[in-house]
């Protein structure tokens, strides 16, 4: 049951338009300013009763096969579930593990779906890929010992990394890439929080040895498109911390006077948030345009657009930051007030998954098409 | 040294200065200042004492106020160099504001009172003009002072005071004259001291954790009357040659090379200087900096020390705010995903110069905020072309 199960096209939109509903319903519920903040200070670093929400949404279960505890549905639902939560600067490393659990389900022998994916679909566990860059060729080593292998290398700044259960740690081994399930509590593991809030961690494998069956069928083409998967929710979740950003910049014009007027009345800041509104389409275009390269089976395609929405996104996410700040005035600057956290999060987005220029290579390289 | 310098005198001149800076500022301090760390009152104090022995804590005042005497060219020339050097800022509202306010509107009695302690480094002032409803438009102000006997009455609310958490003493523009025909005339500037009684100082944090700003609630604060600066309902008058007095110090052209050299350090020893598309957004930040270098010397040959800033200051305000901006950019680029971590507990790549990338990228966003938006600097730039009058 490697399968994806198979979207129809039509049932995928009612699908998609109850699950928003609800998920909006339950981030309503779960994602106050206030709630934010205590949810950041808690020991998880993330809200436990939004990831308990999104696990009795079935969200943790989208995608994953049915024989695991799936639930029907692809990267489509994923892309418009990230955009949600990006919109409301989430902070539960949701992306993070469904990217893994579909590696799992893509590359993992029956054996290590059926111990994994059940508790991964339930909710109850959480997996993470530790790399991030398409273009990042630093992996892990692998090495034959006794009947399984060990490892040994170091993987920095892994968003989610600080909550995951369950490391898919990418290694070089034997000449080729190989894909290793590493339980957190084999690894040492240094958490901590990052400057939107969210947590990462950086892990250490001091020759740790790992099982033979702990390595998956799939390897540096599995991997591949993981790391492409991730990099397009990324956008999804950026394309909503822009939607959202984008409506506070406009309601704080439209209620903020000076002079007499409301400052959404000035000329230059309307044709600003103009340009903002212009950033959000084309980063929300370009990402359903990688979207729907993720479901192709041409990996060159698929890498070039992906690479392409990456860099406008971040273009656009940049543009709109900025100018959220600015035009918020000092407020736009202060701990208390939304404007600042959505600049963190985009600026996040820049940061994660690959540099700018490493994906602008990626697009330029002779033979993306 | 009344007379312009010759090429060859400036050049001995900087010399001297930085010698002096690297003599007398500990290393600790000016990296933290490298790093946008704000620096302990004690570690300021001290800068303050070097330089006041020196007798350099305040260049651009004239010499029989405790200044040096030096030209506007020679003024910049050091304050820059200090800059350049890591030298953390004494504050400009004592020193670039109230300071030649009093020297020019106050009396001999606010003269002889406020200035030897500031210039000791005894006193340390903050500046009370933005109010929640009043930032851009900063003519609408609404905190009051109403006269009773010999006093003024003052209540209402500032914020974005930047400092007054640890300043001892605020200059205030208040509204003195609710029926004035056109807000500015109806405002004054008034001279308080913190720890009167009525004053509350409540603490803004930003999102980057440590610089906080701050609100000042008043409640029925008491003022002597001779706490007024100049004349009545003149302040805005008044705060508007300090506003412009402000902007050029913003230009910020040494903290600017300071930082570009800085960027070029971190990215040459990370090899990241080897990626030729990040080599080329340096190049161009520095092609920026030579630019906005260039316009500073042309408008301190138009300008003499004591002349009222021209529209040059509004421009070179939002070249020099936005090369700030792009720097500080830089420098979280280069950090790549190692800018990432924050505050306690930040992994093993998030240590040394990394760890304030963020922090510091984002504090600079205020750059094109404060002392003016840049929107309001363009409306200033556009009506001095005869462009009518935006807002």
């Amino acid at each position: 049951m490697n399968a994806i199960a198979p979207e129809m096209e039509e049932d995928g939109a009612q699908v998609r338009a109850l699950l928003r509903q609800s998920l909006e319903t339950a981030l309503a519920r779960h994602y106050s300013f206030e709630q934010r903040r205590a949810a950041h200070h808690s020991a998880a670093r993330h809200s436990t009763g939004a990831w308990a929400a999104y696990a009795a949404l079935g969200l943790t279960a989208v995608s994953l096969p049915d024989a695991h505890g799936g639930l029907p549905g692809g990267l489509a639902e994923l892309a418009m579930i990230a955009e949600l939560l990006g919109g409301v600067l989430a902070l539960e490393p949701y992306r993070a593990t469904m990217v893994a659990a579909r590696l799992l389900a893509r590359g993992g022998t029956h054996a290590q779906q059926a111990r994994w994916l059940p508790g991964l679909a339930a909710g109850t566990c959480k997996a993470v890929l530790a790399h991030m860059a398409p273009d990042d060729r630093s992996l892990a080593e692998a090495s034959h010992a006794g009947e399984g292998w060990r490892l040994d290398g170091r993987a920095s700044v892994i968003p989610g990394g600080d909550a995951a259960d369950l490391f898919i740690v990418p290694a070089h081994a034997e000449g080729a890439v190989g894909l290793f399930l590493v339980p957190a509590r084999a690894v040492a593991r240094r958490g901590y929080g990052c400057f939107d809030w969210t947590g990462a961690a950086d892990i250490v494998l001091d020759g740790i040895p790992v099982p033979p069956d702990a390595k998956l069928d799939g390897g540096e083409e599995a991997l591949a498109q993981a790391l492409d998967e991730a990099v397009m929710l990324a956008c999804a979740d950026a394309v909503g911390a822009m939607r959202a950003a984008n409506r506070l910049t406009r309601d704080y014009a439209r209620s903020r006077r000076q002079f007499g007027v409301a400052i959404a009345s000035f000329q230059v800041l309307q044709h600003r948030m103009a340009d903002m509104a212009i950033a959000e389409e084309l980063a929300a275009s370009i990402t359903a345009a990688a979207l729907a390269a993720c479901a192709q089976t041409d990996a060159a395609r698929r890498a070039r657009a992906v690479s392409a929405a990456k860099v406008a996104v971040g273009d656009a996410g940049r543009e709109i930051a900025h100018h959220c700040v600015q035009i918020h005035g000092g407020m736009g600057l202060a701990e208390e007030y939304p404007a600042a956290h959505h600049f963190a999060r985009l600026g996040m987005f820049e940061r994660l998954f690959g540099d700018r220029d490493g994906h602008v290579r990626r697009v330029a390289a002779p033979g993306s098409q | 040294m009344g007379s312009a310098m010759g090429p060859e005198e400036g050049a001995a001149f900087i010399q001297e200065v930085r010698a002096f800076v690297r003599a007398r500022l500990p290393d600790a301090v000016r990296e933290k200042v490298v790093n946008g760390v704000q620096i302990e009152p004690a570690e300021r104090r001290a800068w303050h004492k070097a330089l006041y022995d020196r007798g350099w804590v305040a260049p651009h005042w004239p010499l029989d106020h405790g200044g040096t005497g030096w030209t506007g060219a020679q003024t910049h020339l050091f304050t820059e160099t200090l800059a350049e050097e890591g030298a953390p800022d004494l504050g400009v509202f004592g020193f670039k504001m109230l300071g030649p306010l009093l020297i020019r509107h106050g009396s001999d009695a606010q003269r002889a009172r406020y200035l030897p302690p500031l210039l000791a480094g005894d006193d340390f002032w903050c500046q009370g003009f933005s109010e929640p409803g009043s930032g851009s438009d900063l003519a609408s102000l609404k905190t009051s002072a109403v006269p009773d006997g010999d006093t003024w009455v003052v209540n209402g609310q500032k914020i974005w005071t930047t400092m007054a958490h640890e300043a001892n003493r605020m200059f205030a523009l208040v509204r003195t004259d609710r029926d004035a025909p056109k807000p500015q005339m109806g405002l004054s500037l008034l001279l308080l001291d913190m720890d009167m009684p009525g004053i509350t100082v409540r603490p803004v944090i930003l999102l980057n954790g440590k610089q906080h700003t701050n609100e000042v609630f008043f409640d029925n604060v008491r003022v002597p009357a001779e706490n007024l600066v100049g004349a009545v309902n003149k302040g805005w008058t008044y705060s508007r040659a300090l506003l412009g007095a402000e902007r050029i110090s913003i230009a910020r052209i040494g903290w600017n090379r300071r930082q570009l050299a800085h960027l070029k350090r971190v990215a040459a020893a990370d090899g990241a200087s080897r990626s030729p598309l990040l080599a080329a957004r340096i190049a161009e930040a520095e092609i920026a900096l030579i630019a906005l270098e260039a316009m500073v010397v042309a408008t301190l040959e138009r300008a003499r020390a004591w002349e009222a800033p021209g529209v040059e200051a509004n421009m070179l305000k939002i070249k020099g705010s936005e090369l700030q901006q792009r720097i500080a950019e830089l420098l979280v680029e280069v950090a790549g995903p190692r800018a990432v971590p924050f505050g306690a507990g930040g992994g093993d790549v998030g240590q040394g110069w990394v760890a304030h990338a963020f922090p510091s990228h984002f504090y600079a966003r205020v750059a094109t905020i404060y002392g003016g938006s840049n929107e309001i600097q363009r409306n200033i730039i556009a009506r001095s072309l005869g462009l009518g009058s935006a807002a």
